[in-house]
């Protein structure tokens, strides 16, 4: 049984389609990412489910009614903001409680102490915004908007402002707290790496239109096009044409072909062959070689096509630019599209 | 180097000098008792102030004045503040229309402004030229640029949209909104813009001479009524007059010149606690914080 | 769907003061003033006989034409004054610089009658100085008379000094240290730094600061009023004189100096906003 139902929303700006028949459903409790460049809509998606933007026709379901045209604040769904919008009038207390002053909540003092527990931020009860670092304004927000139990949570790129450590570690328990209680969530961000470690699904859009939706681990191996295996991982995309005429075989055919650096091998050219049968073997010259740390990342020009190869950094084993080197494409891992 | 400072300095004074002494010679005149034949008066004496405080026309023209800056200044802020909030937050495809109106005045002068206005309400159905409810309308223009500048700076620098976005999914109202997370924070931003409004009023003659004149009458026509009787009763209205400007705008500047300032943790806290004013009583925690 | 409607026509209920006044007090009057041009002084005949008229009136021209000379050299002066001023300030510490800019913007509040009296008791006929300097036996003003158009100049340069140089000093803020730092490690000499780099980014704001002055002065009336009541021919003295004195009342004459002198400024504004957002351009 969906959660959250969105039913052929289409929105448009000037003329221009924002959102084009987007579909999409969610199970309760799934944390579920909304990736792509800007522009792309997935704000514009996550505003119009919060009633923030009106969609020219479709409709949006939570927990079986209809909220596509009721006002933001009778939707019961939580949103953290990227510039957190924390209210600066109010310390941290009177941010998180604010909600449930407005509905005249009771046992406010315990649910925003319980809340402030929750995101790890004891002791800063009185303290205004502008005395908090970014990762804890972010905390607030994000207390503010789970004490009200929302049904849905919504998270509008919220961690990009932060630098990378902190990022990371909010990443982690963003994740603890969503499993904890259990909230259905969707997350909006242009960092595939982050929707990776994060999601429980993950839509794909370009263009307003959702080009791709599952798994991490589908996203990342199978990219159902062009667009999502660059922009998902780095893809070495070729066209079938030049393929064939690199690895002299008509084996694989189809449009295009996509391959991840981090499964070809790379050895010196008079170096032997590696399982002739699972690989084709392309020869090639190192343009340039830069390293992160672990990873050596190659840039190997080889007859018709450059090709990115990741490989894990080994004592003695690295290749100098401008060597003649020889790449191995494993058959199995060829991704035609 | 050093030679270059001091013709610097030299420029600086010569500058200096020039812009104050038409106001020294002025303060000085107004403390004058006798003074024809030398650099400095031979003897001093309040009397023309005296004098000045024991006019009754005096007094007349002053609250003529406030009055006229209280009722403008005042639906200035209750008009525009809900009329800016509306326009950015819910209609913000009519913001170019709302800058333009609203910047226009600055490039009319009140010269220009006077002779439409007399033209239309000098008779037809609502006659008031001659009456200071026309100097009411006139001075709202006059102040929309400032005021408006003012409160959408404010709105903008505290992103009032995200902010009632926030609120809303909270689950406020519209007003709610509005009253318990806009405002509060806005206020000390409108204060700047309407203190400066005031100033603008208060040296205001174009408008009050043309349309209205001595039939009500305003400091400025008084004063300048005045300019050809007794030279040191002058001086001491105007002194007193820029007294009530410099008063004015310096509260202007401080308040301006405190947002402005690196934010020193001290400073910081104070120009929030200033913000925060009508929430203090509401929050003891915060005044054990700053004592 | 219907809830939001019914929501948005309490809002626009809310706008409706702020109509009421900007139609009733700003546009109303414009559009008013811009029909009154284009009517015979019966006020029903249309035509285009008043621009004719002051454009063959040798008294009209001579008005526009005090006004702009009076206009266009207190503005000049006034610039360059402040462009030299200005500069000399950025050679003081922070603090004094905070100082001066407060000064400047004092005194930018006096103007108008109350200035026009400060000169008056100044170096009017029996001013302080005047008396002071003849006494002395000075004859620095002796040719001068402050109820002329010297004299004019003079008050009107006062009181653009300080205007200027508020607005031209926040553009030596925008010239970064490290411009002259890169200039000089690519060999440039200060001469150079300033010729090619230095007065290209100051030119935009001198040029929209020039345009702000003209239109002040274009526009002041109290000032003149104070000074020289109807001695003396100025555009905003005559356009005074034809809608609101009793002797000369001609109502649709002043509108079409009116809409002279508006169409005057706004061309003066809309120059200095083009010239603001070449200025944003440049330095961001």
């Amino acid at each position: 049984m969906s959660y959250v139902t969105i039913d052929q929303v289409t929105k448009g700006y000037h003329h221009q389609v924002v959102l084009e028949n987007i579909s999409l459903t969610l199970k309760k409790g799934e944390f579920a990412t909304l990736l792509g460049q800007s522009g792309c809509g997935k704000s514009t998606l996550l505003r119009s489910i919060a009633g923030l933007e009106d969609v020219d026709s479709g409709s949006i379901f939570i927990d079986g009614k209809d909220i596509t045209h009721i006002s933001p604040r009778q939707r019961e769904v939580g949103m953290v903001f990227q510039s957190y919008a924390l209210f600066p009038n109010m310390n941290v207390f009177d941010n998180i409680a604010y909600g449930l002053k407005m509905k005249k909540a009771k046992n406010i003092k315990t649910r925003v102490t319980k809340m402030i527990e929750l995101v790890d931020l004891v002791g800063k009860e009185q303290s205004y915004p502008h005395q908090l670092s970014g990762g804890q304004q972010q905390r607030v927000a994000l207390a503010r908007a789970l004490v009200m139990e929302p049904k849905v949570l919504l998270l509008d790129e919220p961690l990009s402002a932060l630098d990378a450590k902190i990022r990371k570690n909010l990443q982690k328990e963003l994740r603890r707290i969503q499993k904890e209680l259990e909230i259905t969530t969707i997350f909006v961000t242009h960092d595939q790496e982050e929707a990776m470690t994060m999601s429980d699904r993950i839509f794909v859009m370009n263009k307003g239109k959702i080009v791709q939706s599952g798994s991490p681990v589908e996203i990342y191996t199978s990219p159902v096009n062009t667009f999502v295996a660059k922009f998902i991982g780095n893809y070495n995309v070729l066209s079938m044409e030049v393929f064939h005429k690199l690895v002299h075989s008509t084996e694989l055919n189809g449009k295009e072909i996509a391959i991840r650096p981090e499964v070809l091998q790379i050895v010196s050219a008079n170096e032997g062959h590696l399982g002739l049968h699972d690989n084709w073997g392309i020869k090639g010259l190192v343009k340039d070689v830069s390293m992160t740390g672990n990873v050596l990342r190659y840039e190997v020009e080889t007859e018709g096509a450059a090709f990115l190869v990741d490989n894990l950094h080994h004592k003695g084993k690295m290749f100098e630019q401008g060597a003649q080197v020889q790449i191995f494409v494993p058959k199995k891992e060829c991704i035609i599209l | 180097m050093k030679t270059s400072l001091s013709f610097h300095k030299v420029i600086v004074g010569l500058l200096v000098i020039y812009l104050v002494i038409p106001l020294a010679a002025t303060l000085l005149f107004s403390v004058a008792g006798k003074w024809d034949h030398t650099i400095l008066p031979e003897s001093f004496t309040m009397k023309w102030y005296i004098e000045l405080f024991h006019d009754e026309r005096f007094y007349g023209a002053l609250q003529h004045t406030l009055f006229l800056i209280f009722v403008t200044v005042g639906l200035g802020v209750v008009i525009m503040l809900p009329t800016i909030f509306i326009i950015t937050v819910y209609f913000s495809k009519w913001e170019g229309w709302l800058q333009t109106v609203a910047m226009l005045p600055y490039g009319i002068p009140p010269i220009v402004g006077a002779v439409g206005l007399i033209k239309v309400y000098s008779n037809g159905p609502l006659p008031i030229t001659g009456t200071p409810w026309i100097l009411v309308g006139a001075y709202f223009i006059t102040i929309l640029p400032f005021m408006y500048q003012g409160i959408r700076n404010s709105l903008r620098t505290v992103n009032a949209v995200q902010l009632v976005d926030a609120a809303e999914l909270l689950g406020a109202t519209k007003f709610q909104a509005f009253r318990t997370v806009v405002f509060p924070n806005i206020i000390s931003g409108i204060l700047v813009s309407t203190l400066l409004s005031v100033a603008l009023l208060f040296s205001e003659f174009a408008f009050a001479n043309l349309l209205v004149g001595g039939r009500f009458e305003t400091i400025q026509i008084y004063l300048a009524d005045k300019l050809n009787s007794s030279g040191h009763l002058t001086s001491a209205i105007v002194i007193t007059y820029y007294s009530i400007i410099l008063l004015v705008t310096g509260t202007v500047l401080k308040l301006t010149f405190k947002k402005d300032k690196v934010p020193s943790p001290s400073s910081k806290k104070r120009s929030v606690f200033f913000i925060n004013k009508p929430f203090r009583q509401k929050n003891t925690a915060l005044e054990g914080e700053n004592s | 769907m219907r809830k939001i409607k019914k929501q948005k026509f309490y809002l626009l209920a809310l706008l409706l003061p702020f109509i009421l006044f900007v139609v009733g007090f700003e546009i109303g009057p414009l559009v008013a003033m811009l029909r009154d041009s284009f009517h015979a002084d019966d006020g029903i005949q249309v035509t285009i006989q008043q621009y004719v008229t002051i454009f063959k009136s040798k008294f009209y021209l001579q008005a526009i034409q005090n006004s702009l000379v009076i206009s266009l050299v207190s503005a000049v002066i006034s610039v360059i004054i402040a462009v030299i001023a200005a500069y000399s300030f950025t050679k003081f510490s922070q603090k004094v610089q905070n100082r001066l800019v407060m000064i400047a913007n004092m005194t930018s509040n006096f103007e108008g009658i109350p200035l026009s009296f400060s000169f008056i008791i100044l170096l009017g006929n029996n001013g302080l100085f005047t008396l002071l300097f003849s006494k002395l036996g000075l004859d620095v003003f002796a040719g001068f008379n402050l109820y002329s158009w010297t004299g004019l100049i003079f008050v009107y340069i006062y009181f653009q000094i300080p205007l200027a140089v508020m607005l031209i000093y926040p553009s030596y803020q925008g010239i970064k240290k490290q411009w002259k730092e890169a200039s000089s490690l690519l060999g440039g000499t200060k001469l150079s730094f300033w010729l090619h780099i230095g007065i290209p980014v100051l030119l935009p704001s001198i040029a929209g600061t020039f345009s702000i002055l003209f239109a002040n002065a274009m526009g002041a009336y109290a000032t003149a009023y104070a000074l020289v009541g109807s001695n003396y021919n100025l555009l905003s003295l005559q356009i005074a004189s034809l809608v609101s004195s009793d002797v000369t009342l001609k109502p649709q004459l002043g509108s079409a100096m009116g809409v002279l002198l508006a169409s005057a400024m706004i061309g003066a504004m809309w120059f200095n906003n083009r010239m603001m957002r070449r200025i944003r351009r440049d330095l961001r």
